[in-house]
């Protein structure tokens, strides 16, 4: 009998992302990329400024302590530093100033007498210098817009509205493209339909060839609403990376694209900057990025426009300016051992995403009551969303009073339940096999150990001397028989 | 491989698919299998409490099979109740 264990849950690799920081797309990006791109980018200063201001803190600390020395940096330099002992290897220092070595700001070399030297990225060091003293041609911080004194413009409260109902419109059509009796929603542009599809986020499941999609009929997927659990800052990262790829798979020239993103990053909340002096050559992205809400227009066709939080909440590294909820407004839910759900919320958001695994009896203008059940769940679970995705939800959300009771969190039997209802989809584990029946103990506990230490054992049966191994080493294990048997039979 | 009946060290090769699951749904397996028949037998070998191997064709269909017969074993409460 086997007993089944949440203890671990198996480790999903789509949650795995979770805990990590919210430029990790970002930085997944840029460590795929070449030397020649990060000459590009570091052309900008706003790049070398927040790329600076994505590294560890120690290494900010070095490469700024080095801007404006002449000499490059030396192993016993760091070393001194950061007061480690003088026979500590390479390695280790190495390690240190890994996160500025990935981002080609330092190439680490062996001079002649075979010491390690860290001379500077020259753009980086130029563009960085530039960015501090003000100097720099590049107007990469944005050009302010030539405006009338008396001209009206939104104050910074109205532009985070704006920029909040753009994106939370995105978020809110992908919820509702779930349930079979949508709440009405927008229906965001084409472009914007085309970038979830490319980006796996949404499917038309229709079409499971993938060979031509209806945009108007696409369903969230596992990844998706993954996506939606996410703090607000990693989303904007990651749809901007999947922007960034849509980009380069067009085999389009993307190192304008993300250094506007930098630039975006610096600019200022609540200032109106002009599109065609900032960003000479990325007007069309800038326009892609004006439907999510990152820049606000006044006019559509205007060359004024305004970033909103969140374009200039980028590069900030601070979560809190990007989340448009305040932490404890998205605590909102209670949920009791007999599978009831109090929310007490009106975002819309948050009560299409409820809908979707919830089954919601009544809605207050305040407050929703609903029921965990089986059926629903399980329709969840059918689109792609673990049991792990729920619960990280339903604890991510846990108003305050839940706190109040012993801990977990959760009731375990809740948390149970849902794994159990996630193990019924999928009982059966299947797997290509090719079984061999042994009839010679000493044979078969040869072949075991052969099998083992080449990874391909899939089960033992001892007392009945069964072994299953993997289809493709079969070829090999069938060699390694033979020799026993020859072996085994002259051994008398 | 095997050479002759009387070989002690012979080995028997058999491919197919490996199913693992709980017993319960094990016995399921057992008992959607023994009310088919002939060719349309899709058990290769009963290995023990929690494996299985079966014939590839038919992974798709017995996992439909078993969702089935799970779901006929759930109690749906009245929602008017």
């Amino acid at each position: 009998m086997v007993q089944p264990s949440f203890s671990h849950p198996r480790s999903d690799p789509s949650s795995s992302s979770t805990s990590t920081s919210p430029t990790a797309a970002l930085d997944t990006f840029l460590d795929n990329q070449h030397q020649s791109y990060f000459e590009e980018l570091y052309k900008s200063e706003a790049v070398c400024l927040c790329i600076l201001r994505s590294l560890p803190p120690v290494c900010r600390h070095i490469i700024l302590h080095n801007l404006w020395s002449h000499q490059p940096l030396r192993t016993i330099d760091i070393k001194s530093l950061l007061q480690m002992d003088i026979q500590v290897s390479l390695q280790d220092v190495d390690e240190v100033m890994r996160p500025a070595i990935n981002r080609k700001i330092l190439h680490p070399l062996l001079n002649k007498k075979s010491k390690m030297i860290y001379p500077s990225n020259d753009a980086f060091k130029k563009g960085l210098r530039n960015a501090l003293t003000g100097l720099g041609t590049s107007n990469s911080f944005g050009v302010p817009f030539d405006r009338e004194d008396d001209a009206d413009i939104p104050d910074q409260q109205a532009l985070e509205t704006y920029g909040e109902d753009a994106f939370e419109g995105i978020l809110k059509y992908m919820v509702s493209s779930g349930l079979g009796v949508g709440f009405p929603v927008a229906r965001p542009q084409m472009e914007v339909l085309e970038l979830l599809l490319i980006s796996g986020l949404m499917v038309d499941p229709s079409d499971p060839s993938g060979q031509n999609p209806n945009l108007n009929r696409m369903t969230i997927t596992s990844k998706g609403f993954q996506f939606l659990l996410e703090d607000r800052q990693t989303q904007l990262w990651e749809i901007l990376m999947y922007y960034l790829t849509a980009k380069e798979a067009n085999s389009e020239r993307s190192a304008v694209v993300l250094s506007m993103f930098f630039s975006l990053g610096c600019m200022q909340l609540g200032q109106d900057y002009s599109a065609s002096r900032s960003f000479p050559g990325a007007l069309s992205a800038l326009n892609d990025l004006a439907q999510y809400g990152f820049i606000y227009r006044p006019a559509p066709e205007s060359d004024q426009f305004f970033p909103t939080h969140l374009a200039t909440a980028l590069c900030s590294g601070d979560a809190a300016a990007t989340r448009g909820q305040d932490a404890d407004e998205k605590r909102f839910l209670i949920l009791e051992t007999n599978y009831k759900i109090y929310a007490y919320t009106s975002n819309e958001l948050e009560i299409a995403i409820l809908n979707l695994f919830v089954d919601i009896r009544i809605r207050y203008p305040n407050l929703v009551v609903g029921k965990l059940d089986r059926k629903n769940v399980k329709s969840a679970m059918e689109k792609g969303i673990s049991a792990n995705q729920i619960i990280s939800y339903l604890s991510s959300h846990a108003h305050p009073q839940m706190y109040n009771s012993p801990p977990p969190l959760l009731h375990p039997t809740i948390v149970d339940q849902l794994h159990l209802w996630d193990r019924e989809r999928n009982r059966l584990k299947t797997e290509d096999t090719v079984m061999l029946e042994f009839f010679s103990k000493e044979l078969f506990e040869d072949t075991e150990k052969e099998a083992k230490a080449n990874a391909a054992l899939q089960l033992s049966i001892p007392n009945q001397k069964f072994l299953f191994i993997e289809p493709q080493t079969k070829a090999a294990i069938t060699e390694f028989v033979k020799e026993r048997q020859t072996q085994l039979r002259s051994g008398f | 491989m095997s050479s002759g009946y009387e070989d002690a060290y012979r080995v028997k090769l058999t491919s197919g698919v490996l199913v693992t699951c709980d017993s319960a749904a094990k016995q399921i397996l057992l008992h959607l299998d023994s009310m088919r028949d002939g060719p349309y037998k899709f058990m290769i070998r009963d290995v023990d409490d929690t494996h299985m191997m079966i014939k590839r064709e038919y992974v798709e269909e017995i996992k439909e099979l078993l969702q089935d017969e799970l779901e006929k074993n759930t109690y749906v409460q009245d929602p008017n109740l």
